[in-house]
């Protein structure tokens, strides 16, 4: 472009790209920095080539061949306010740095060399930026994106256009991202090596395409709808919406109402976070749902607004997604304190018997029969592996007076010490089945 | 330039220049509107119902927000109005309302290129 105004030689300047301040979730620091650390990293890689051919020369003269260097960028604090010509101040420089370090798009390391050197050194990932900014709303008049994620008419009048998806899969190359990608010579960006034909649509399933997303990922993306919709309509679950399309937009973030977003977008906004994936939503929504028609098994209720605030909530997605949250969420077998007093009545000692009015008896200093110094200082876990050993080896059925005795102590030292119910019912039931050969015959007729 | 991230044409970019920077007397919302100015001019397409005759100098028509917007956000309303202020006392630029609709409250800007040329000549020979 023709410049108006004269440029001296030399000029320094920052240059301050639209789609590094989408990228970085519009902080303005985040992108001037992005933008510095590009230029430096661009005068490194030069650097770095000027280098290779120097060292070629010197090893056609025979001579030892100098560093080449690599791209870290050795950079201060106050080295980063001169660079942004004094845009920025100490404390968003680091706010910045903060950002760019959250979302991965750069890296930093101390000096490798000296040690005693604090001034950190970075590096762009170029591979991640790249890869946010081909997932970045296409713009058409281009001006600013702040405040309009997804021009609205276009994504509109692209989904009613009939042609558009066979458009789509007919001329994959013609997509303007997929071309521009193929000159900056981006390895990493996988928008170019997808194959659209070779992909298996399902022709019976009439998937609205995302005309930002393109036919794969809409493809994914619905899928993920589907599952939303299909577990709403399956365990009949009512307050919960089901929302038609990719497009359509919905409330995001409950704190802030006004704010919408399209289900791609926050699916995106998702996947680009680190160690995320399509996978885990399919999973959280399984869980979610799984959870909620279940209220007998489980005490969690709560019912997501929509789709898009169960993925961008920290408790929607993110939670459902571990199954021990789930594990969590169970409902504990009723009121432990009734198990416990259910299991006792259904405990019937032939040895220890005990007043069932007077249950821990202070005076002689027994529970159920037992002594309180049993009960409190019994080894159940030994015991019980010495009765199962007997009960593995010994007459089936049949257990030992010596044993029996024990397990009638251990019975009642279980309930005193609130063991864990099963194991507790399990010794019930070895109990009973073994308490007829230790009556008396008085007590059998 | 090479470009080590991915560039698309549709991206918009604003320029902080150094050189800017100092013909305004330090003032980085002047040197911002200046480069947005510049580009305005350059990119400029006459409206046939704003030529005045024998009038042949370019007006660019901007409000407070679509500097903002031009600027990526790095402007707030009153740093626009600060700077713009700036370069009007620096004889950078013009200013007028629309000459033939008076209800057209929408500030037009001219920028006088030969005056910052000048300026910047100055600056660099003082270096």
């Amino acid at each position: 472009m023709e410049n108006l105004i004269t440029r001296p030689e030399k000029d320094f300047f920052v240059a301050l790209r639209n789609s590094f301040v989408n990228v970085c979730n519009g902080d303005l620091p985040a992108a001037i920095i992005l933008s510095i650390l590009e230029n430096w990293t661009i005068y490194k890689i030069k650097n770095i080539q000027q280098n290779k051919i120097h060292n070629e020369v010197l090893k056609k003269q025979g001579k030892k061949p100098v560093d080449v260097g690599d791209v870290w960028i050795y950079k201060s604090n106050s080295e980063f306010r001169t660079d942004s010509l004094g845009f920025l101040s100490k404390n968003s420089v680091i706010s910045g740095i903060k950002t760019l370090l959250d979302l991965g798009f750069i890296e930093k390391r101390n000096n490798p060399k000296i040690g005693w050197d604090r001034t950190l050194q970075w590096k762009v990932v170029p591979e991640k930026i790249n890869k946010c900014i081909c997932h970045l709303p296409k713009q058409e008049d281009g001006g600013s994106y702040l405040g309009k994620a997804i021009p609205k008419n276009t994504s509109k009048k692209l989904l009613k256009d009939k042609s558009f998806n066979n458009n789509v899969s007919e001329k994959p190359k013609e997509t303007t991202t997929a071309a521009k990608v193929d000159s900056v010579d981006v390895d990493s960006v996988d928008v170019d090596s997808v194959d659209v034909d070779s992909v298996d649509v399902d022709t019976d399933k009439t998937y609205s395409v995302d005309p930002v997303l393109g036919a794969v990922d809409s493809e994914i993306f619905n899928q993920i709808l589907d599952n939303w919709n299909s577990c709403i309509k399956s365990n009949d679950i009512k307050g919960i919406p089901s929302p038609r399309s990719l497009t359509s937009k919905l409330k995001f973030d409950l704190t802030k109402p006004r704010v919408t977003q399209t289900i791609s977008e926050s699916i995106v906004n998702y996947t680009e976070q680190d160690g995320n994936s399509v996978e885990d939503i399919n999973k959280a929504i399984g869980n979610y749902f799984r959870v909620l028609s279940n209220p007998d098994k489980y005490f969690y209720t709560f019912k997501f607004q929509n789709i898009s605030v169960f993925i961008h909530s920290e408790k929607g997605v993110c939670k459902f997604k571990n199954d021990s949250y789930i594990n969590t969420l169970r409902k504990k077998e009723t009121d432990n304190a009734d198990q416990y007093k259910k299991l006792r009545l259904s405990y019937d000692p032939v040895f220890f018997k005990y007043n069932s009015s007077n249950i821990l008896d202070t005076n002689a200093q027994t529970y159920c029969g037992v002594g309180i110094g049993i009960c409190k200082g019994r080894d159940i876990s030994r015991i019980l592996n010495e009765i199962n050993s007997y009960v593995e080896f010994g007459v089936p059925g049949e257990l030992a007076i010596s044993y029996f005795f024990m397990l009638e102590e251990t019975i009642v030292a279980g309930l005193y010490q609130k063991i864990d119910l099963d194991v507790l019912r399990d010794m019930i039931e070895t109990h009973s089945a073994n308490r007829t050969f230790h009556l008396k015959p008085t007590e059998i007729l | 330039m090479y470009n080590l991230l991915f560039n698309s044409s549709n991206d918009y970019c604003v320029f902080v220049r150094e050189s800017f920077t100092k013909v305004c007397n330090g003032d980085l919302s002047a040197s911002i509107l200046l480069s947005i100015l510049e580009n305005l001019t350059t990119t400029f397409t006459p409206d046939p119902n704003e030529i005045i005759d024998g009038d042949e100098r370019i007006w660019i028509k901007q409000t407070c927000k679509e500097f903002i917007s031009n600027s990526n956000g790095m402007l707030t309303a009153n740093k626009t109005k600060s700077g713009l202020k700036t370069l009007v006392e620096l004889g950078f630029i013009l200013k007028r309302t629309h000459p033939y609709q008076k209800w057209n409250r929408t500030i037009q800007y001219h920028l006088l290129v030969n005056e910052v040329n000048k300026h910047l000549l100055a600056i660099e020979e003082n270096e």
